[in-house]
């Protein structure tokens, strides 16, 4: 006689991740929500010509205030997601029905991760969409200063844009990464967990700044390998429009996304062999 | 409360042909107990919550896991799932560590409330059930009219009773082959209590599922217990099979576990 347990396999492994992702984003409906009012609450209060009393923006500043703003919040939010997201967990004591699950415990923190990066791609489609809606744009945008201006299009301006943009949410992945490592170092402690906290964020932050410098250093090299982006980009100088070709070197940022996967498996370690539920 | 002495037949589904595509069979059990401990430590801190427990459970039998506050049942059980990782020490189910592989035959109720305010009871079920190839719907449906619940109701609205059933609803709305009940009747009206005892003995399985069951109020469940363990200060202080206990001795369980720690 023997024992029949539960297979695996990788449709049961979809199905369980699915379960836990459409649980979470439910979790998380309520402050996407929210933060999507405000971020088009804000961009109603630029055109609304309210906040023409301290300052008369020009269409192309609205454009800009309007979307770079909460942009640079993004950030903040993703870090506090990905920390509030296994914070509740716990709090609630929810952890003990999640890790008494069926479920390869990496599992909880992958569907978590994509949980925030749906919540921050959500923040920025709502921030773009709303800046296309509400502030619309002309076709071309105004480049330089007043009276030496040149008019580059809009759709150029988006495509490069979009580029950055992938740069920007590969690093919010990794902090995001960095900071689930971070709150599950924390769990080791029963006292002063925040410090832990606190520490293992910088510490990994630093890790993958080094070991990208690092790597960037060895880029340098003219016969590296390394993949580059480039980004075209335009400015005034001397009454001409200039077109800029500025190569980002990718080799420092996937050394610092295998920094990031590296902390995101340690994670996966410390949760399934030493965190307690 | 009474219980019919109860027939003993080998636990678990039976695999005599491994059929083409199955899951896998993870071990063979003919010899092994289903869970088995050895010298167990857990420490919380400067506290010790098990100090080198060992123990082993048959199948098919009801333990009863007893003890004051704080003698280390809940943490038992806790690793057992593995939810709790001791420094010492070796665990095993079915022959091998907790796992998700050994989660998928354990019903676990944890004596906290682990459930979540903002979904509603279906929601709650539909979401576990989502996890286990043991969910029988049909009987989650039975229990759920049994048990007196809405499935409309959030689960935030409900009284402390009320989740306290919907906790064991989850737990037994499954086949699965252990069941770990921690404190089931902790704190629970009298019509919780006395649904919730009605429910675990009639679910169980004869011979066929294990129960592990903590509580530090014994009076109303001895007479289920197969065996008994009491537990004090993390180390086991008994462990006799129940009716050898009430015959040589001739106590009730809940007289023994007075006199032991008073």
């Amino acid at each position: 006689m023997r024992l029949q347990f539960q297979g695996s396999g990788l449709r049961r492994l979809l199905r369980y991740g699915w379960a836990l992702y459409v649980k979470d984003l439910a979790m998380e409906r309520g402050q996407l929500a929210a933060l999507s009012g405000l971020v088009i609450l804000w961009q109603l209060f630029l055109i609304s010509g309210l906040s023409h009393e301290w300052r008369m923006p020009e269409p192309e500043e609205m454009l800009g205030v309007g979307v770079i703003v909460p942009g640079l919040l993004l950030p903040f939010w993703t870090v506090f997601s990905a920390y509030n997201g296994l914070r509740t967990e716990w709090a609630g004591r929810h952890s003990q029905l999640l890790l008494s699950l069926p479920v390869p415990r990496c599992t909880l923190l992958v569907v978590k991760l994509a949980v925030v990066m749906t919540g921050a791609t959500l923040l920025s489609a709502v921030t773009v969409l709303g800046a296309a809606l509400i502030f619309r744009p002309n076709p071309y945008v105004v480049v330089g200063l007043v009276g030496q201006e040149e008019l580059v299009p809009l759709g150029a301006l988006l495509a490069q844009g979009l580029k950055i943009y992938l740069l920007f949410w590969l690093g919010l992945l990794a902090g995001a990464a960095a900071t689930q490592f971070a709150y599950l170092v924390g769990r080791l402690l029963p006292r002063r967990a925040w410090l832990l906290n606190a520490l293992a964020f910088i510490g990994g932050l630093w890790l993958m700044l080094r070991f990208g410098t690092l790597v960037g250093a060895f880029s340098a090299h003219p016969d590296a390998p390394w993949p580059r982006m480039t980004i075209v980009w335009w400015q005034l100088a001397n009454d001409f429009l200039q077109v800029l070709h500025l190569g980002i070197n990718l080799a420092p940022i996937g050394a610092a996304l295998i920094v990031a996967l590296g902390l995101f498996l340690f994670g996966c370690w410390l949760l399934d062999r030493l965190v307690d539920a | 409360m009474t219980t019919e002495p109860r027939e003993r037949k080998p636990l678990g589904r039976e695999v005599t042909d491994q059929a083409e595509g199955a899951p896998p069979a993870v071990n063979a059990l003919e010899d092994l107990p289903l869970v088995k401990l050895e010298g167990v430590l857990k420490r919380f801190g400067s506290t010790t919550a098990l100090r080198g427990v060992s123990l082993s459970v048959d199948r098919g039998s009801v333990l009863g896991l007893l003890g004051p506050n704080g003698s280390g049942k809940s943490t038992l059980l806790k690793t057992l799932v593995g939810l709790y990782h001791p420094e010492e020490g070796r665990v095993l189910i079915g022959g091998v560590p907790p796992s998700g592989a050994t989660r998928a035959i354990t019903a676990y109720v944890p004596e906290e409330d682990h459930l979540y305010d903002w979904m509603s009871v279906g929601g709650m079920l539909d979401f576990v059930s989502r996890f286990y190839d043991d969910w029988d719907a049909v009987k989650a449906r039975e229990l759920l009219d049994f048990m007196g619940l809405d499935r409309s109701a959030r689960v935030g609205s409900l009284s402390k009773g009320m989740r306290g059933r919907l906790r064991l609803i989850l737990a037994m709305a499954r086949a699965a082959d252990l069941v770990l009940l921690d404190e089931p009747l902790a704190g629970l009206d009298l019509p919780s209590r006395a649904r919730i005892l009605e429910t675990i003995i009639g679910e169980y399985r004869a011979g066929d599922q294990t129960i592990i069951l903590s509580t530090h109020e014994v009076a109303e469940v001895e007479t289920v217990f197969d065996r008994v363990v009491l537990l004090q200060e993390g180390r086991v202080v008994l462990d006799e099979e129940a009716e050898d206990l009430r015959r040589k001795r001739g106590k009730s369980v809940e007289a023994l576990m007075k006199e032991v720690f008073a």
